[in-house]
């Protein structure tokens, strides 16, 4: 049976035959609806679930776009109305280690754009295109992963690693609050937990977040990086190595092999010989006029307003380099 | 590494992190909490796809089998289909739970069933097999390059792609013809000769008894007839028929010229076929058969000969020829690199990375002193040397009294003055500065970038060093000639330009013909007994450069050869007029009269007019001049090796 005669789901709905997509949009919905009763507790308001209505629509309707603009909209949802509008003057910073709300949200959130993810790229689009945007045949699409493929615990996985990862983001949390940079201690970390009222607030702190963020994301991304590095290194084929060598030594020698190279082609160039100059065609051979033929009243009008423009703009020319070179 | 989807992640989240840990954690802690944890996440699954591409992308093993007839086959059999089947098997320790692989079908090859590409979850140790069926229709080569792999992770946020090299060509032998349909179909003996020669009416040494004679002193005494000397009382010797071997050698045309043509139409394939059919039309008769493929500079001689082995070999050697791609020869760099830099990119993506391949900014520089303008430029900044002559001292100073003001102060007039002396200085600069960004903006950015990479990779698959790099960027001729092979080797088609600027066919290939000559003298000079030449060559367009070929096809007329030339005939030129038919029919298409048309009309009457002159000159050397659309040639073929041995029996 063809795809446009099925019953239920229509053709546009197709996807959801695939078990392993229609798990990971139950999934996603439940994530969304556990975030959505995370937001609606918090503020007390049902308008708070707006970001997680963007995200059922973007589950259903498997828009690529959908997850980035949800994120961005829990982040001004999360801030609380007061905050907004300026009228009060304590922070929740101090408490917001390891609360049971910010871990649910937070959770519910990566689960949800983990299924999203997968689900686009089980029914929409699994990796970019290879072809650039101009060298892309007609009805060539990107390739999709296949249900099939999938294996049954990939779920359990995927919370497993959404968990590690809400604690990580905790963690890392509470280092860059509650420690302060002195590099004018011994030890220049020192435990200084953040200001709660505006009294005590301290303009140092953003500053020193960033600071104990960006030093964190150093410690982290950098050895890994290199780590993957030194591998890809040692695993290097023949050709690839070959090329580094042939392109580092390249880089070495290129401004004098640059001069030879140059002066070799430029000599090469001036010993061909060079393509004979075609004769001038004949007046009777050359192309006729494509527009219609002028008179010669026409002509002569032309001609002298022309020469008449000319003279008059040197005139000038020469009066004012006159008028402005010629004082004594 | 990152795709577009996970590029869009983590900007978002460095932004969150980065405006809820500065600005917005005065009031909620929660959005850099998100943020942080967004990037975690994202921190864990780059970890996890770079360990599992780092152990076993670069570890896959690919196992390629064609299958004919359900069995697999070293080379494939033109005019059917043949299955291709790709065995990829994963070396590596981590599994890549998504992976697309597609294999490179050759291009001219339509896949027929079957997808070429597909993608898996791969797991050590367990292969998985990618199996498309292919049709060929003319014979030729089918080379396969390889097995491009896409890695990405289950949620598409990071993708990579290799080519796992694996360079195979596979022939396309022309197809073996019903025997039955093309060799003698009258049965002249009840006796079959043995295998590679004829019966001749002369006395000889064969087995058929010819005719009886008088006994002669020195006969041999077992060749006296007994019986027929006893009833006449006399002695009576028999004479034995002779047998003779009837050799024949096929000419190929495998010259620049004649390749072009589209895919699987081109002369040479359509000759290469022919000759198949020849090949073994004249093995099924026992009939010794040669080859001599030849083009403007070599000719490759096979002994003629009549095995089974023979044959196959004749037919590689044709497959080969059939698969020859013309050399387009472009001279212009950029248009080869538009085509060749995609290749590159597809088949050696390793190769062209910008981390092994770099393009350095000063590469992209046009230095001022490649140009002309250098003199313009060092003129402009010498120019305040004129300030040794008081004149111009006077000048500057009067020019600056008159741009400047009354109430101006010291310092004010030196700077005016300054910028009187150093406007010409400033103007070299500017010419400099923009001379020189010129080759930072497209498209000459583009052009120059892609040149680089092309004569790295070239200068790697040589090993021939840096110095070859510079000369690939800086010699148009070098890098038109290595770009054209380089395409070749890979099978990829160029557009090809017929004519020149004068309108003279580009692919006149005048040497073939020398070599032609010199390859039939050298087979009359090893020539045993009449044998017959067949050239399939395309010859029309040099009808008034034949002299060689004239003497040539005359002295084996001399030697009592035979001489037949076989045209392959342009699809798309229409096969002359008949002259005996007398009175022309007009083509309807000729009321319409268009430029296209014209010019189309206006070359086949020329391509006419030159078969015809190459018919009468040919003619006039004693060999016969066919198209190869002309009824069967084959068949024409096997009745002159008969009117050979006919010509044999009559003398």
């Amino acid at each position: 049976m063809s795809t446009a005669d099925a019953p239920w789901p229509a053709a546009h709905m197709a996807w959801l035959r695939d078990p392993v997509a229609r798990n990971y949009l139950f999934v996603g919905m439940a994530s969304l609806l556990v975030a959505a009763a995370v937001l609606v507790f918090r503020h007390g308001n049902l308008l708070a679930a707006l970001p997680v209505v963007i995200a059922v629509l973007g589950l259903l309707l498997r828009s690529p776009v959908i997850p980035g603009l949800y994120v961005v909209v829990l982040c001004l949802a999360a801030v609380p109305l007061p905050s907004w509008l300026g009228t009060t003057v304590y922070s929740d910073v101090p408490y917001s280690h390891f609360r049971v709300m910010d871990l649910v949200l937070v959770g519910a959130t990566l689960s949800y754009l983990a299924c999203q993810y997968r689900l686009l790229s089980l029914t929409l689009q699994g990796m970019p295109p290879d072809a650039p945007a101009g060298q892309r045949r007609r009805g060539d699409k990107p390739p999709k992963r296949p249900g099939a493929t999938v294996p049954p615990e990939e779920t359990g996985r995927m919370f497993a690693v959404i968990a590690v990862c809400v604690v990580v983001g905790q963690v890392v949390w509470l280092v860059a609050s509650e420690l302060r940079l002195d590099f004018r201690d011994a030890l220049p970390l020192r435990l200084a937990p953040p200001a709660a009222s505006r009294l005590r607030y301290n303009p140092a702190e953003p500053l020193n977040r960033f600071l104990m963020l960006a030093g964190l994301t150093a410690v982290v991304t950098l050895p890994t990086a290199l780590a993957f590095w030194y591998w890809r290194l040692t695993r290097l084929g023949p050709g690839e190595a070959r090329m580094v060598l042939l392109d580092t030594t390249w880089r070495e020698a290129r401004r004098e092999l640059n001069r030879q190279e140059k002066w070799r082609a430029w000599g090469l160039s001036r010993r061909r010989p060079k393509p004979a100059k075609k004769p001038r065609p004949l007046p009777e051979e050359r192309p006729e006029p494509t527009g219609p033929r002028r008179s010669f009243v026409e002509a002569l009008t032309l001609t002298c307003g022309m020469l008449f423009v000319g003279g008059l703009v040197a005139f000038v020319a020469v009066i004012i380099l006159v008028r402005f070179l010629g004082k004594p | 590494m990152l795709t577009p989807r996970g590029w869009w992640l983590l900007s978002l989240s460095a932004l969150a992190t980065l405006i809820g840990a500065t600005w917005a954690a005065w009031w909620s802690g929660t959005v850099p909490l998100l943020g942080l944890s967004l990037l975690a996440w994202l921190l864990v699954e780059w970890v996890v796809f770079a360990y599992r591409f780092r152990a076993s992308a670069d570890r896959l093993r690919v196992d390629r089998v064609l299958l004919q007839g359900g069995r697999t086959v070293p080379a494939v059999w033109a005019g059917g289909t043949f299955t291709v089947r790709v065995t990829v098997t994963l070396c590596g320790t981590a599994r890549l739970p998504f992976v697309h692989l597609a294999d490179r079908p050759p291009p001219d090859l339509a896949p027929v069933d079957g997808s070429h590409a597909a993608a898996f979850d791969l797991r050590p140790g367990e292969p998985v097999v990618i199996e498309y069926q292919l049709r060929a229709e003319s014979p030729g080569v089918v080379r396969f390059e390889g097995v491009q792999v896409r890695v990405a992770d289950v949620a598409g946020l990071f993708y990579r792609r290799l080519f796992v090299r694996q360079p195979v060509e596979f022939l396309v032998l022309p197809p073996l013809t019903n025997d039955q349909g093309k060799h003698r179909g009258t049965k002249r003996f009840n006796t079959l000769p043995p295998p590679g020669v004829h019966r001749l009416r002369r006395p000889g040494s064969g087995n058929e008894l010819l005719d009886l004679r008088d006994y002669q002193p020195g006969d041999p005494p077992k060749m006296i007839a007994w019986k027929p000397s006893a009833k006449r009382d006399t002695l009576i010797t028999k004479e034995i028929e002779n047998e003779v071997p009837v050799r024949s050698v096929i000419f190929l045309d495998a010259s620049n010229g004649a390749r072009v043509g589209p895919p699987g139409r081109a002369p040479v394939v359509r000759a290469a076929e022919v000759a198949a059919a020849l090949a073994q039309a004249a093995g099924a008769n026992r009939d010794l058969v040669g080859l001599t493929v030849f083009d403007e500079t070599t000719a490759d001689v096979t002994a003629p000969a009549r095995t089974r082995t023979h044959v196959i070999q004749l037919l590689r050697k044709l497959g080969e020829a059939a698969a020859r791609l013309p050399d387009p020869g472009h001279t212009d760099p950029d248009l080869l690199a538009r085509y060749a830099h995609p290749v590159a990119q597809q088949l050696y993506p390793d190769l062209t990375a910008r981390e092994v391949n770099s393009l350095p900014f000063g590469l992209y520089w046009l230095p001022i002193a490649d140009s002309r303008w250098l003199w313009l430029v060092l003129a402009l900044f010498c120019f305040p040397m004129v300030l040794i002559r008081p004149e111009a001292i006077e000048f500057v100073a009067r020019a600056a009294n008159t741009f400047s003001g009354p109430d101006w102060d010291w310092l004010a007039r030196i700077v005016l003055v300054l910028a009187i002396v150093l406007f010409f200085p400033a103007l070299a600069g500017l010419i400099w500065f923009l001379h020189g960004v010129r080759g930072l903006l497209p498209p000459r950015s583009v052009r120059t970038a892609r040149r680089k990479q092309l004569a790295a990779l070239y200068a790697a698959l040589d090993a021939s060093g840096p110095g070859a790099v510079e000369r690939h960027l800086y010699d148009d001729e070098s890098f038109a000639d290595r770009t054209t092979r380089f395409l070749l080797d890979h099978r990829v088609r160029l557009p090809l330009v017929l004519h020149d600027e004068d309108g003279r066919y580009r692919f006149r290939s005048e040497r073939k013909v020398q070599v032609l000559a010199n390859a039939i003298v050298r087979s009359v000079a090893r020539a045993r007994d009449n044998e017959l030449y067949v050239i399939l060559a395309d010859l029309t367009e040099l009808a008034d450069e034949l002299r060689p070929l004239v003497q040539a096809a005359q002295v084996a007329r001399a030697r009592h050869h035979q001489v037949l030339v076989l045209l392959p005939w342009p699809a798309d030129v229409p096969p002359p007029p008949d002259r005996r038919a007398g009175k022309r029919v007009r083509d309807g298409s000729m009321k319409s009269l268009r430029i296209g048309n014209l010019v189309k009309s206006v070359l086949v009457s020329r391509y006419h007019r030159a078969y015809a002159e190459l018919r009468t000159v040919l003619a006039k050397a004693g060999a016969t001049v066919v198209r190869v659309e002309d009824g069967d040639p084959v068949r024409l073929v096997l009745d002159r090796l008969d009117r050979i041995r006919g010509t044999r029996v009559r003398r």
